[in-house]
């Protein structure tokens, strides 16, 4: 498609932050916890993987990662990213979000998109979610991909910020 | 080969969690463990793979498991089925 060159001459903002493909970054402005202060046992017992949470402070989750979504589950709760290096994160918004069966959620991407760390995963209606639940978003590694992956302190994030180190 | 048929019981289907905590049951095994849903197969140690079948209440879906233990795979992972979903 030609409009992709037009993009590029009419300065549109892009969402999307620059960086390498081994970064993973914050997917909103959130305040970042542990996985352990997690109410849900699968989540904070590590089971599906390490990683982090994130108490959202804005409606729109973000790609944490340049890679591709492997797995987008219908209901717009959950998003299965493999980075190019091998590694894979699920994004899980909220928690028991399963239950809402896609109600509150916008998916703004398909499944075998490519994506930019920044880019738009899906818009949240916070107000009708959190009458219902817990909307502590996950970032977790299901596959490290024997990679070591480390994240910065817990506290306030900003949306783009480069997370692991 | 050690098959088993499994017909989903949970609302909710095998979204996320679950496929998760299924994945960490497969893995520990040695051999191939495969899912099937109409046909078409995922890779049981893989969350997304497994995700994608987007396994709903209802489904039938096959558990297979193969290559060294799948004796035990079938035993240990059938019974996850049954009791997750």
């Amino acid at each position: 498609m030609l409009s992709i060159f037009k993009k590029k001459e009419t300065a549109v903002p892009k969402a999307s932050v620059h960086v390498s493909d081994d970064e993973i970054t914050a997917i909103a402005d959130a305040v970042m916890i542990p996985l352990e202060e997690v109410k849900d046992d699968a989540f904070a017992q590590k089971m599906m993987g390490d990683g982090v949470a994130f108490e959202l402070k804005e409606d729109v989750v973000l790609s944490p990662c340049n890679g591709t979504l492997s797995a987008v589950f219908p209901t717009g709760h959950a998003y299965g990213l493999t980075m190019k290096n091998g590694v894979e994160l699920l994004v899980h918004v909220g928690i028991n979000t399963v239950s809402s069966k896609g109600d509150g959620f916008k998916v703004l991407v398909e499944q075998d998109q490519k994506v930019q760390a920044g880019d738009p995963l899906v818009k949240l209606d916070m107000k009708k979610l959190k009458a219902n639940y817990d909307m502590t978003t996950m970032l977790i590694i299901t596959d490290p991909n024997e990679k070591e992956i480390r994240f910065i302190d817990y506290g306030e994030v900003e949306k783009g910020q480069k997370i692991s180190r | 080969m050690r098959e088993f048929k499994y017909t989903v019981k949970d609302e909710l289907g095998m979204h996320a969690r679950p496929a998760g905590l299924f994945v960490k049951e497969a893995v520990v095994f040695p051999g191939r463990i495969t899912i099937v849903k109409n046909g078409k197969e995922a890779d049981g140690k893989k969350i997304f793979a497994v995700m994608e079948l987007d396994v709903e209440c209802g489904d039938e879906i096959i558990l297979r498991t193969e290559g060294e233990q799948e004796e035990e795979a079938i035993s240990v992972l059938s019974r996850f089925l049954e009791e997750n979903l």
